[in-house]
């Protein structure tokens, strides 16, 4: 959602990008029992980008743990920004998850990281009416995006798990937009040369 | 520093459109990317945790803002239920409280002053009574 904010001249009109969480950003802020709402809201994506990320459903539940108590920790620090890193909650803690993934596996090196396959229960979400040919293709594809370097296997993620655009995807990456763009397109490249070799 | 290609922004605009489900106009030499796009979306479900560890999480969340609520009149409200403390949430309340506030148990000093001053009036009744009745004896009695 967008907002039109007008300076002294109406027509230099700046547009501001509009935090759909700002109210209950603002409620959490004043109440910290109305924090639940923001939780329920983001509990399953943040749990997903981690085990993505970290492949043990184990991990991923702490890594979700650690994010959540931070954010609440840190909610009064946080300040919504037009532009920038950050500037939306949602970019602010898809942040956070990023930086306790990161330290979670610096932590936690001494653990190989399971096969995608065998992490996650990929029986459980198919459809039913996939023919094996286009399960087997999707499987191909996941191994194929898994085995992206760490920045780009990020960015198809967020881009495509979590629908997240790429001025997001910057934010959180700390990145220009352009350059999440970039990342996406080689990322892509590189899956489809995987796949036809 | 990355240079952004056209073609890097075409696809962007392309997947927005994928992810929407809509149709977005199809060029040839960018189908091949798109197609394995649309691959990628299939291939990645998001994951929902287990039920059991969301409540979980929900039930330290609300021991988490306890502190929070400063004078600790009321008791946590917590996401979607009311949590029970287990050992495991003690770690958290320690760790976010800070400076405890003192915590009095049993009547609040108000109601200690209304005892004291009751306990003293009923002990004077008590000695007036018995002063009336030894002096009463002392005299000769009046029975």
């Amino acid at each position: 959602m967008l907002w039109k904010g007008r300076g002294r001249s109406s027509s230099t009109a700046v547009v501001v990008p509009f935090d759909a969480d700002r109210p209950a950003v603002e409620a959490a802020k004043r109440d910290p029992d109305a924090f639940g709402q923001l939780y329920r809201k983001y509990v399953a994506q943040i749990y997903s980008l981690a085990l993505y990320e970290t492949r043990d459903p184990h991990t991923a539940e702490d890594v979700t743990e650690a994010v959540f108590l931070r954010a609440l920790s840190g909610l009064d620090g946080f300040r919504e920004q037009g532009e920038g890193a950050a500037s939306t909650f949602r970019a602010w803690l898809y942040t956070i998850a990023r930086h306790t993934i990161s330290n979670e596996r610096r932590r936690d090196r001494r653990h190989p990281a399971e096969p995608i396959e065998l992490a996650l229960d990929l029986r459980a979400t198919d459809d039913t009416a996939a023919t094996a040919e286009t399960r087997l293709e999707a499987e191909r594809a996941l191994a194929a995006v898994m085995e992206l370097p760490p920045e780009r296997r990020q960015a198809i993620i967020l881009r495509f798990v979590h629908e997240l655009s790429a001025r997001e995807i910057g934010e959180i990456m700390g990145k220009s937009e352009g350059a999440v763009r970039v990342l996406i397109h080689r990322a892509l490249a590189s899956v489809r040369q995987r796949l036809e070799s | 520093m990355t240079k952004e290609r056209p073609t890097a922004f075409e696809l962007d605009l392309a997947i927005d459109h994928l992810l929407r489900g809509e149709h977005g106009p199809v060029e040839t030499d960018r189908e091949p990317l798109l197609a394995t796009a649309r691959l990628v979306r299939e291939a990645l479900p998001p994951f929902h945790p287990r039920f059991g560890f969301e409540e979980h999480l929900a039930r330290r969340l609300a021991a988490a803002r306890l502190p929070a609520r400063g004078s600790g009149e009321a008791s946590p409200t917590p996401i979607g239920r009311r949590p029970a403390l287990s050992d495991t949430d003690l770690p958290v309340l320690a760790a976010s409280a800070g400076p405890a506030a003192p915590v009095t148990v049993g009547p609040g000093p108000r109601r200690r002053g209304l005892v004291a001053g009751g306990a003293i009036a009923s002990g004077v009744s008590i000695a007036g009574a018995a002063l009336v009745v030894w002096r009463r004896s002392r005299s000769g009695g009046l029975f």
